[in-house]
C-alpha cells in the first residue's frame, strides 16, 4: 500500500510539531514555516506531495495528528 | 503522537495597552513549560474557532499567561467581549522563534514585540551584547513602550508616521542596525511584525552581507 504526504505550506504557522516528530523529513526555515524534504509542489493544487513507505507512514500520520492547524495529511495512492 | 493537553485559563484581567491592543491575563489551571518567543492557541468555550498568540509574559510562580493581542477579526472581537472569570482552552506552546546564539538583534514592528519582549526580558542578565530595534507609527501606538523602556538591552526605538524624541523618526534600516552592533558576523536577527517588514529588513540585511540562514522571522 502507497501513501503520500499532502502538505499545504501556505497555511503553516511554523508550530514546529512536525520537526519535533520527524526531523529527517521535516524542518522549520527561518521564514518560520515547515519545510517537507524532497517533496514536490503540485501546481494544480498548490499543495507539496511526498510519497511515503509503508515502514514511514505510522510517524507521518503521527506527524499529521500533532499539526494543531492540520495542514499536513495523508493519502492512500490510487492504485 | 497526540494533539496537547488543554491547559484551562480563566480570565482574570484586561487592560487596554493600545486603542487597539488589550493585555489579558490568564490565571491557568497547571504550569505551562514554554521556550520564551513560542506561542499558544486559544480556544473560547463555545466558539469553534482557534487562534495562535505569542506569549507575552508568563508568571510562573502564580501560573499567569499574559498575552498582548491586536484586536482583528472575529476571534478577537469575541475575546474583547469575553467576562472577566470566564474560561478558555489553552493549548501549546509552539512554535521555533528563539536562537541558542550569545549575540542576537531582535527587529520588531507593532505588536509584534509580543514575542520578542518576552526572548528580551529573559536573556542572561550579564548579556550586553544584544540589540533591540523596535518601529511603530507612533508613541501612543506603540504597544509596551514603557515595558520596553524598562528592559535592560540596549535599544532603539523608531516612530514612522508621528515624530517622537524617545526614538528616531524612520523606519528601521539595516544601515542603521549594521553600523551600530559592530562584529555583524557574530550575531543572528530575530524579527517579528508585518509581512512588508520583514521583507524589506531581511533583504537589507541581506544585501548588506547578512548569510540568509542568520535571519529568523515570524508574520504578525
Amino acid at each position: 500500500m502507497a501513501y503520500k504526504i499532502i502538505y499545504d505550506k501556505e497555511s503553516c504557522i511554523g508550530a514546529g510539531e512536525c520537526e519535533a516528530i520527524s526531523k529527517n523529513f521535516w524542518k522549520v526555515d527561518n521564514t518560520g514555516k515547515a519545510v517537507l524534504n524532497g517533496a514536490t509542489l503540485n501546481k494544480e493544487t498548490g499543495l507539496y506531495e511526498l510519497e511515503i513507505s509503508d515502514e514511514e507512514y505510522n510517524t507521518q500520520k503521527n506527524v499529521a495528528g500533532s499539526c494543531p492547524i492540520a495542514c499536513i495529511k495523508i493519502e492512500k495512492i490510487k492504485e | 503522537m497526540k494533539q496537547k493537553e488543554k491547559i484551562v485559563g480563566k480570565l482574570i484581567s484586561k487592560s487596554f495597552v493600545t486603542s487597539q491592543i488589550n493585555t489579558f491575563v490568564f490565571k491557568l489551571n497547571q504550569e505551562l513549560l514554554f521556550i520564551p518567543g513560542q506561542y499558544v492557541f486559544l480556544e473560547i468555550k463555545g466558539f469553534e474557532i482557534k487562534r495562535p498568540f505569542s506569549i507575552l509574559d508568563y508568571d510562573k510562580e502564580n501560573e499567569t499567561l499574559y498575552l498582548g493581542i491586536k484586536k482583528h477579526g472575529e476571534f478577537t472581537n469575541k475575546l474583547w467581549s469575553l467576562d472577566l472569570d470566564s474560561e478558555v482552552f489553552i493549548t501549546g506552546p509552539y512554535g521555533r522563534f528563539f536562537s541558542t546564539n550569545e549575540k542576537i538583534v531582535f527587529i520588531a514592528g507593532g505588536i509584534g514585540i509580543t514575542p520578542i519582549y518576552n526572548l528580551a526580558k529573559n536573556l542572561d542578565k550579564n548579556n550586553k551584547d544584544c540589540f533591540l530595534f523596535y518601529s511603530s507609527r507612533s508613541e501612543e501606538e506603540m504597544p509596551y513602550i514603557k515595558e520596553i523602556t524598562k528592559l535592560d538591552i540596549n535599544k532603539t526605538l523608531f516612530f514612522t508616521r508621528k515624530p517622537s524624541k524617545k526614538g528616531l523618526n524612520c523606519r528601521i534600516s539595516a544601515d542603521y542596525i549594521l553600523k551600530n552592533i559592530g562584529a555583524k558576523e557574530m550575531y543572528e536577527f530575530l524579527i517579528c511584525g508585518p509581512k512588508d517588514m520583514i521583507d524589506s529588513v531581511r533583504n537589507q540585511l541581506v544585501k548588506a552581507g547578512i548569510s540568509n540562514d542568520k535571519i529568523k522571522s515570524e508574520v504578525f
